[in-house]
């Protein structure tokens, strides 16, 4: 009775530790994992019905505090090829990623491979480190579909064609939103196109499109936030005269609500706009579910609430 | 000695952790009598203390102060502990540790004010303490932690007094004027059950005693009880002998 | 001072630093009780346990709302407080077992929960993990009252209760036989400090919440004798450092507020145990070599009396080796300061004697001494 429990355990223990590492499922398809949503969103338009996507972080997730559970690391292990941002996006993601390629997986830094050092955003107290949040540079954004494109095609050889198409479309399709936000941007007054959020996540966007951009943590949310921060934010928006402050959905609201309570002190009625889609995109089936979408979401927001009267 | 029964104890059993430590405990205590209770360590006789004053429960047996239960007489009872069982770096002084005695009869929200201080001061004195009054407790000596327990009881001005090993530790000085203390509240009726660790001072100081190893060995008037052969039950041969003459030859 | 003028005009310093002040006034003064009574422990488990009540808080209410969060945390805290009384009064387990096991228990559990929260579907989860170490800066008008209020009632019920609370934390038996319910006093403190850690962990977060309990009141015993004046001078040193940390955090950009509060409190118990009168390491230090001074002093004087009436003749120099023997410390500098007191004096070259004045000195010492 005892021994053949016993061999029951190893058959399953076999079993389970015997993952599959076939390319491509029993449906053929490309086995895809991502961190951000961004990134799976990405993935799932060039890929199309190739490609089957796991995105692990989900809408409203904080990619800088993300920690790899068991499940996603099995996840990973299941994949035919993973996905991620760089740049230390995925801070605490390093050792799981260096585990994964040990392992054989193929894993890819898309955008940290497809972004040349020159367009790149430096940390100006720490050299060498740089902004990841590449995604809001549609420009940026269309570097790493290309390269996504090549690591499916490397991987996937035979639907090579199909890829490029779906990459040429979709080129296009982003070429269509970027003349949007600026076609929205110059709705702003000059002088107004100012971002202010929890963090420097829109660097990228600020630098593309013309905005002036403050954040109250720097490029991590890992950072805590202190009272010295919040002053000098709140010394610049009253001074600027900023019509709105933004929050982020993944990050808490606490440090700009302090900066909007701080800003108020100083005699200046300024709100909070909106919420803008930051380190992640929105709920499934949103209009903000997509990266398209997304990126209107944000500047409708950005527009309507910087063009409004201060209170 | 006085007529009444000061406590009746009837079967008291108390069990720590399915071990006996008191097993059926039957004693009477008159009134009026200053009674030790004797017995090698381990014997249950802190135990036996604090299950009189209701601070364990027993598993058995039934307790009585002037044939009412612990709750009802709890004004007329006073507990002096022993010196270990409280930590002397607190921050506080001895009038203040004497005013705690008062504090039950204070109320909730009352502040122990210019009466209770004068009580206080006058239990200090009978210990002969009062100049220490204001003395930080952790910078008092054994001998003198143990008189402002004393006057903590004594503030309390109860009919009965239960006290846990009085004299351990204490300097000569202090234990003349303890024991004189003690007959003092004797004179003045009082009970006093006085857990004591010194056998040779038993006849000296007590009048009534009694012998205790989980079970009651004997217990009543000193001359009667305080035997060789008692003690040998009691202590279980372990004991050398004390005198050459049989105990119980001189009385206090 | 620049700083102590921001401090009156800036909001967003006014009020970092009052929510820190009031921290550190509760905590300071509920602290001083858990520090008596040997429980400090207790408050770390207390703030260990509340991550979990914050977690569930979010979940069942989807609300961040700090009321609702520090409820949480109430709860959490009260639960876990209840289990370890109940659990040591029950089995064998000893009391910081259970300590420690409530405490990484519960903290465990409140990770998970967090990172079940991090990973699940919904934009506005973010911001519970900020819980861990506090986001102090982030303190606004709303919070403090909300802290003011509740640290409020609570000093006011540790007024109220004063002499019962002192009697449960120096001889909770006697207060038992004196009619005191001593166990629903117990009760009461433990709600305090709940109530204490749940309205610092805003400020300093779950981690560092009881160094805020412990710090002021170890810092405060070491100036006084009386428990008044304790509790106060916790609560002033919790205040102190919670200001102080609010203010030096905001000079420089990147410096979190809650580590900074506490490193001030660590300050203070560093200066409170180094320097304090009687109790303090340095005056104990010095005041043991001037004692070791005299007594060595005294015993080398009596050590030449006793050699000199081995040879019935008190005032017979003596060679310094032989006095060098008996003592612990050279004896020449000895006998050189005694010699500036004229009790001793010198007979040739390595020679000493007693005077008359050393004589009658030691005569009386030995008096002393019987």
């Amino acid at each position: 009775m005892q021994r053949s429990f016993l061999c029951l355990l190893l058959i399953a223990l076999c079993a389970a530790g015997c993952g599959g590492t076939q390319l491509g499922d029993a449906s053929g398809r490309l086995h895809v994992v991502t961190t951000t949503s961004m990134l799976a969103d990405l993935a799932s338009e060039i890929g199309g019905e190739h490609v089957d996507v796991t995105g692990l972080m989900g809408p409203g997730v904080d990619p800088h505090l993300y920690k790899a559970s068991a499940g996603d690391v099995s996840r990973m292990s299941g994949a035919d090829v993973i996905l991620y941002n760089g740049f230390h996006l995925e801070g605490k993601m390093t050792d799981v990623f260096g585990q994964m390629t040990s392992r054989g997986i193929p894993t890819f830094a898309a955008a940290e491979e497809s972004t040349p050092e020159e367009a790149l955003i430096e940390s100006d107290q720490f050299s060498g480190n740089y902004d990841p949040h590449v995604w809001f540079d549609i420009s940026l954004w269309q570097g790493v579909a290309h390269r996504t494109a090549e690591i499916l095609i490397e991987m996937d050889s035979t639907h090579a064609d199909e890829y490029r198409r779906q990459l040429d479309r979709y080129l296009l399709e982003l070429e269509e939103v970027d003349a949007y936000v600026r076609r929205r941007t110059d709705e702003i007054p000059a002088d107004m196109r100012v971002i202010v959020t929890s963090h420097d996540a829109f660097g990228y966007f600020g630098r593309a499109y013309g905005y002036d951009v403050r954040g109250l943590q720097g490029i991590s949310t890992a950072a805590e936030a202190g009272t010295a921060d919040v002053q000098e934010l709140a010394d610049f928006v009253a001074a600027r005269r900023i019509p709105a402050l933004f929050v982020e959905t993944s990050v808490s609201p606490r440090g700009i609500e302090a900066v909007r309570e701080a800003v108020r002190a100083r005699g200046f009625q300024v709100g909070i706009g909106g919420t803008l889609y930051g380190d992640a995109l929105g709920d499934p089936g949103s209009p903000a579910g997509s990266y398209l979408g997304m990126m209107r979401e944000n500047i409708d927001t950005i527009v309507a609430s910087l063009t409004d009267e201060p209170a | 000695m006085g007529m009444r029964t000061a406590i009746e104890v009837r079967d008291l059993t108390v069990a720590y952790r399915d071990k006996p430590v008191l097993w059926d405990i039957d004693v009477t205590v008159p009134s009026g009598v200053l009674m030790a209770i004797v017995g090698p360590n381990g014997a249950g006789k802190t135990t036996l203390i604090k299950a009189l004053l209701n601070l364990i429960r027993p598993a058995a047996g039934h307790i009585e102060f002037f044939g009412a239960s612990y709750e009802d007489r709890r004004q007329e009872v006073a507990y002096v502990p022993q010196r270990g069982s409280v930590d002397w770096d607190f921050p506080t002084s001895c009038l203040d540790v004497v005013m705690m005695g008062l504090y039950g009869r204070i109320g909730w929200i009352r502040r122990p004010g210019r009466k209770e201080r004068g009580l206080a001061r006058e239990a200090l004195e009978k210990v002969g303490m009062e100049s220490f009054a204001d003395r930080q407790i952790s910078q008092l000596s054994g001998g003198q932690q143990q008189r402002v327990f004393l006057a903590r009881a004594l503030v309390q001005d109860a009919e009965v007094y239960l006290m846990d090993e009085p004299f351990q530790g204490v300097d000569a000085t202090t234990e003349r004027a303890i024991i004189e203390l003690l007959r003092d509240l004797r004179a003045r009726d009082k009970t006093l059950v006085v857990v004591h660790h010194d056998l040779q001072t038993v006849t000296e100081y007590f009048d009534h005693v009694m012998l205790l190893n989980v079970r009651r060995i004997a217990s009543g008037p000193v001359e009667e009880v305080f035997t060789d052969e008692n003690l040998r039950l009691a202590y279980g041969g372990r004991i050398a002998f004390l005198r050459s003459e049989p105990v119980g030859a001189t009385a206090t | 001072m620049d700083l102590i003028h921001q401090l009156f005009t800036d909001y967003t310093l006014r009020m970092v630093a009052l929510g820190s002040a009031t921290l550190g006034v509760v905590s300071g003064g509920l602290g001083t009780y858990a520090v008596l009574r040997g429980q400090s422990l207790l408050g770390d488990a207390i703030s260990h346990a509340a991550l979990p009540g914050i977690a569930v808080a979010y979940l069942l209410t989807g609300s961040k709302a700090p009321l609702v969060l520090m409820l949480g945390a109430a709860g959490a805290g009260w639960l876990a407080t209840l289990l370890i009384m109940s659990v040591t009064e029950t089995t064998r387990v000893k009391y910081d077992s259970m300590l420690g096991l409530m405490l990484s228990v519960f903290f465990g559990i409140g990770l998970v929960l967090l990172t079940y929260i991090q990973h699940s579907a919904g934009a506005s989860q973010a911001g519970l993990d900020t819980f861990l170490f506090g986001q102090a800066a982030a303190l606004i008008q709303r919070d403090v009252v909300t802290m003011a209020a509740l640290g409020g009632g609570a000093l006011v019920l540790m007024v109220v209760f004063w002499k019962e609370l002192k009697v449960l934390a120096f001889d909770p038996e006697f207060g038992r036989t004196i009619g005191l319910p001593m166990r629903a006093v117990d009760i009461l403190l433990t709600a305090l400090l709940v109530v204490a850690i749940v309205i610092g962990l805003q400020t300093v977060g779950v981690v560092l919440m009881s160094a805020m309990l412990i710090a002021p009141a170890a810092a405060g015993r070491q100036w006084t004798n009386a428990l008044g004046i304790m509790v106060v001078l916790s609560a002033l040193f919790g205040a102190a450092a919670g200001v102080s940390g609010a203010l030096i955090s905001s000079t420089t950009s990147g410096l979190p507020t809650g580590p900074t509060i506490v490193l001030c409190m660590g300050a203070i118990v560093a200066v409170s145990f180094l320097f304090a009168p009687r109790r303090g390491l340095i005056w104990r230090w010095v005041r043991t070599r001037r004692h070791a001074g005299r007594f060595h002093l005294e015993a080398a004087l009596l050590d030449l009396y006793e050699l000199g009436m081995q040879h019935e003749d008190p005032f017979r120099p003596h060679e310094v080796g032989a006095l060098d023997v008996m003592s612990a410390v050279p004896a020449r500098r000895l006998l050189e300061r005694l010699e500036a007191s004229g009790l001793v004096r010198r007979v040739g070259g390595s020679r000493w004697a007693l005077t008359e004045s050393g004589l009658q000195e030691a005569r009386s010492l030995k008096e002393e001494r019987a």
